[in-house]
């Protein structure tokens, strides 16, 4: 309809106009989040228009990545903008106590008005009561509704006992048309309490599917293209335009999902590294070494890089495009290129026994005539290995600086003096993280404090080979 | 046409603020409507002092019977001269100090309070009371409403409620206390001398759970239009809300009122037909039954409803049994079962890991290392598994803590020790994951298959 004749209509027929509200959000909101508009539509119908009464709080939720925020910020933006509406959008994770909470709710919410009196003097709420207290002032005021949006509201559950409960009912406490919004990645039923909350509608943002992930992805292509054609050289720009389809696109992204789709569902995350590594999907095709339609060819190219970005998910590690996208951060790598001093070496060894073998069998595995061992049933059934209950899984116990040093002496073949150096090399352990104190950090000198190994089995074999000790066979869950 | 539009986007609007804002309708509670009223009657007209505790299961309707008892009295006008009622709330009046501060308020008591020093929490309270009581002969009595009455038990030496009862008891001035609260063992949280103040009034309310065909015609009253004369009966019910002073009392600020609305006869008479059929009809049967199975509160079967009328639009005009299913459909399903089909295959994976390692070691609580290794056997000979790296993995496991699917056995354990050895328990039954392997899309089949067995 032509705004002029919507404009003269409005008078004869008001209602009408009125219910077009929520179509108009739905409209808007539409073309921002593909994928979602049954939640949108839900959430029109339920706070899509101020003239209808709003229930009291509409629990959304669902994984991360899936538009939560976003989408709720969408909303409230639109109705703020269509409707007059006051809104709130916080973060529970920022409002680290109650007050900071509703100061902030207060301050959102009575952006208009505090026009007249300035910013000089933001409300207080000092308690619930007196945050309900100014709600309640606002009452009578031409504001048709109020929305207030909680992100990460797990963490309400941390703040006063009060906080959840009261959010739960504020529409009937304060008397006015207001909505609690709430969001969160957990569902409802881990926020009951011992007394019980009140009712609230939740509604699931379900996690995308495939189908629908490519059509997320997809639709970054023209951005793409347009950013890869302008970094292009002269003579490949050509090249560049005849092999930037919407086909080639679509068959890198199934290539990419096919990589990343079991290990990563997060649209997000996936399309941050899908922009990352088209460029050296690209590459060949730009080199002429391989057509754009030879996808067999192309998928060579590019698994071994999709693989190593692999590794890197989650990690936002930026780099400039086209280097090789990770380093080699494999346990041998690292365990070769640490820098340790020959004593040190077997100290980091020792602490790895002393954690990971109990004291009793000290005297078994470093003594030399350990005297003869009876083999009773008992014993043999406690010994049956047992991969889940091995000690290198269950984590590392504490020891004693004591044990330490006798480990050390007993498995180091020739003898050293008990210097100040070697005991530096206990603390310098402890700096690099390689050990880490579990009590008695001020009572080195009584032999009371207590030392932990914080390596892995990996690490210390590779450490192991250097000096050419076998650890495993030192070790009580592999004998 | 545009009429129709118009009577929809009306009828809409209408049932969405009944259902939302009528907080004085009661049905059901017979006696126990007429109990609360005949105490308050006594205390407004015969000066005596009482207390009594009305407690039911959240959504039973505690609150809404006392609107509707004080809006019956509220006709009345002698009620209205001699009572004053003060509301508190146990969320909000976290501590006595605030109680007493918007009790002086609610009072209008402000401006005779200002400036004394009171010696304590009882002399504090005396004296309001008393100035009720200066004038004329007769004084006025005070109803005290403690919404979530169990919360004022955790105040320091419940200084509130035995002040309250003790002068309920000692005759000093007629006040009437009504606590509300949904936990049955209320009693034995008061502390002796409170309880032995209190007159141990009980009145419990609880959904009749016994009626099936209640709960239906609940529904129907729910969803259908009044005629006009109904309409005009409920607006003189509330006229007398008017004479609320409180500014505590906010449910009639925005109480539902009938006033604007006019609805044409043909579309009234139209509108509950359709929901006369759609209710006889076997399927809207069957989803209101379960429903009445999950909950048998009306809070509950009115957010239902809630959702239900909100789907009506020009080109819906009516609810139909295929929306009264779907939503019942949603009620139906498990959450987390929802959250387990969005999560993906590696994480899905683990999770199967730890359920064989809960079954073989009879819910055990296990770590990191212990859930890898159990998951690094089956991506050996799995060919989707294959190649996937410790680092994802450990990002998988901590997703599945972020999302409480998996929780650490002590929260405080932090820090001491490594997070791959942090000892944690699984939040889920097997059925759950057996039921998410079942409905996940596209799982490879040998994932599927390892579900069954831990045996590789």
């Amino acid at each position: 309809m032509h705004p002029l004749n919507l404009a003269r209509n409005a008078g004869s027929w008001p209602q009408l106009i009125k219910s077009k509200q929520m179509e108009n959000i739905c409209a808007a909101l539409e073309p921002q989040f593909p994928c979602r508009e049954s939640a949108i539509t839900t959430l029109a119908e339920l706070i899509g228009d101020c003239n209808e009464a709003y229930p009291p709080a509409i629990y959304i939720y669902g994984h991360s990545g899936t538009g939560k925020t976003s989408l709720s910020k969408a909303f409230l933006l639109q109705c703020q903008q269509q409707q007059k509406v006051r809104t709130a959008q916080l973060n529970a994770i920022e409002c680290y106590t109650t007050k900071i909470l509703l100061e902030n709710v207060l301050d959102s919410l009575s952006q208009e008005n505090s026009e007249q009196q300035l910013a000089a003097e933001s409300l207080r709420a000092d308690n619930m009561l007196e945050f309900v207290e100014q709600l309640r002032r606002w009452h009578g005021s031409k504001v048709r509704g109020f929305l207030i949006a909680v992100d990460n509201a797990e963490r309400l559950r941390d703040m006063d006992a009060n906080v959840l409960p009261v959010l739960l009912r504020l529409q009937q406490l304060t008397g006015l048309n207001l909505c609690v919004l709430l969001l969160s990645q957990l569902p409802f039923e881990k926020y009951y309490n011992k007394t019980g909350l009140s009712e609230i509608i939740s509604l699931h943002l379900a996690q995308y599917n495939k189908t629908e992930t490519l059509r997320i992805l997809s639709s970054d292509f023209d951005q793409m293209r347009r950013q890869m054609l302008q970094q292009m050289k002269e003579d490949q720009l050509h090249l560049a335009e005849q092999a930037l389809t919407p086909d080639f696109y679509s068959n890198y992204l199934n290539l990419f999902l096919s990589v990343f789709y079991k290990a990563c569902r997060d649209v997000p995350e996936l399309q941050l590294t899908a922009r990352k590594c088209f460029a050296i999907y690209l590459q060949p095709v730009l080199d002429g070494s391989v057509e754009c339609t030879d996808v067999s060819r192309l998928w060579r190219h590019i698994a071994g890089p999709l693989r190593a970005a692999l590794t890197q998910i989650y990690m936002r590690i930026d780099k400039p495009l086209g280097e090789p996208a990770v380093e080699d951060q494999s346990v041998r790598k690292l365990a070769q290129s640490l820098e340790l001093p020959y004593y040190g070496k077997f100290l980091l060894i020792a602490a790895f026994l002393a954690s990971h073998n109990s004291a009793k069998q000290d005297k078994r595995l470093f003594v030399k005539h350990h005297g003869k061992q009876r083999k009773r049933m008992q014993t043999v059934n406690a010994r049956a290995k047992n991969v889940d209950k091995m000690s290198t899984t269950l984590g590392p116990k504490s020891f004693s600086i004591d044990r330490l040093l006798a480990i050390f002496y007993a498995i180091l073949d020739e003898k050293v003096g008990l210097t100040c150096n070697l005991l530096s090399q206990i603390s310098t352990l402890v700096h690099l993280k390689l050990l880490s104190f579990v009590s008695g950090e001020q009572n080195i000198m009584d032999g009371s404090a207590k030392l932990q190994c914080t390596v892995g089995l990996d690490f210390v074999v590779h450490i192991g080979k250097v000096v050419g000790f076998n650890v495993r066979q030192y070790l009580c869950d592999f004998m | 046409m545009h009429d129709s539009v118009q009577e929809i986007a009306k009828t809409r609007r209408f049932l969405k603020e009944r259902l939302q804002r009528d907080y004085t309708t009661v049905r059901g509670y017979e006696s126990e409507r007429n109990n609360v009223r005949q105490l308050l009657q006594r205390t407004a007209e015969m000066g005596e002092s009482n207390s009594l505790l009305l407690i039911g299961p959240r959504g039973a309707g505690k609150t809404t019977l006392i609107n509707a008892v004080l809006t019956d009295l509220l006709e009345n006008k002698s009620f209205v001269d001699n009572t004053l009622i003060v509301h508190l709330d146990g969320n909000l009046h976290t501590d006595d100090r605030i109680a007493l501060k918007s009790i002086t308020v609610q009072m209008r008591l402000e401006n005779a309070a200002d400036g004394k020093v009171f010696g304590s929490f009882a002399e504090n309270l005396a004296f309001l009371l008393q100035c009720l009581k200066a004038g004329d002969k007769k004084s006025k009595s005070v109803v005290f409403v403690l919404e979530e009455f169990d919360l004022f038990c955790t105040h320091h030496n419940q200084t509130l409620l035995y002040n309250l009862f003790d002068v309920s008891q000692s005759a000093q001035a007629p006040i009437c206390v009504l606590g509300v609260t949904c936990r049955l063992d209320v009693i034995e949280l008061l502390e002796k001398r409170v309880k032995s103040r209190f007159s141990h009034r009980q009145v419990f309310l609880f959904p009749s759970a016994n009626k099936f065909e209640d709960y239906v015609s609940l529904f129907q009253h729910l969803v259908s239009l009044p005629s006009n004369k109904e309409l005009q009966a409920a607006v003189d019910r509330i006229d007398s809300l008017q004479m609320f002073k409180s500014d505590a009392f906010t449910f009639q600020r925005n109480h539902f009122d009938g006033v604007e609305y006019a609805f044409d006869k043909k579309h009234v008479e139209n509108w509950n037909k359709q929901i006369e059929k759609l209710i006889k009809t076997p399927a809207a049967q069957k989803t209101l039954q379960m429903l009445y199975d999950f909950d048998v509160s009306e809070a509950f079967l009115k957010t239902f409803t809630f959702r239900l009328v909100a789907q009506l639009k020009a080109d819906a005009p009516h609810i139909t049994v295929e929306q009264l299913t779907a939503l019942g459909a949603q009620y139906e399903c498990d959450d987390k079962v929802e959250l387990l089909c969005g999560l993906s295959v590696l994480e899905l994976c683990l999770l199967i890991a730890i359920k064989h390692h809960s079954s073989i070691y009879d819910r055990d609580p296990f770590n990191f290392e212990i859930i890898f290794g159990r998951f690094s056997k089956f991506a050996k000979v799995s060919t989707t598994m294959q190649g996937v790296e410790r680092a994802i993995v450990l990002k998988a496991f901590e997703h599945l803590r972020i999302v409480e699917l998996i929780m650490p056995l002590s929260s405080s354990g932090m820090g001491k020790v490594q997070k791959e050895f942090e000892m944690h328990k699984m939040a889920l039954t097997y059925g759950q994951i057996q039921q998410a392997v079942q409905r996940y899309q596209a799982l490879p089949t040998e994932v599927a298959q390892w579900a069954q067995s831990s045996i590789i």
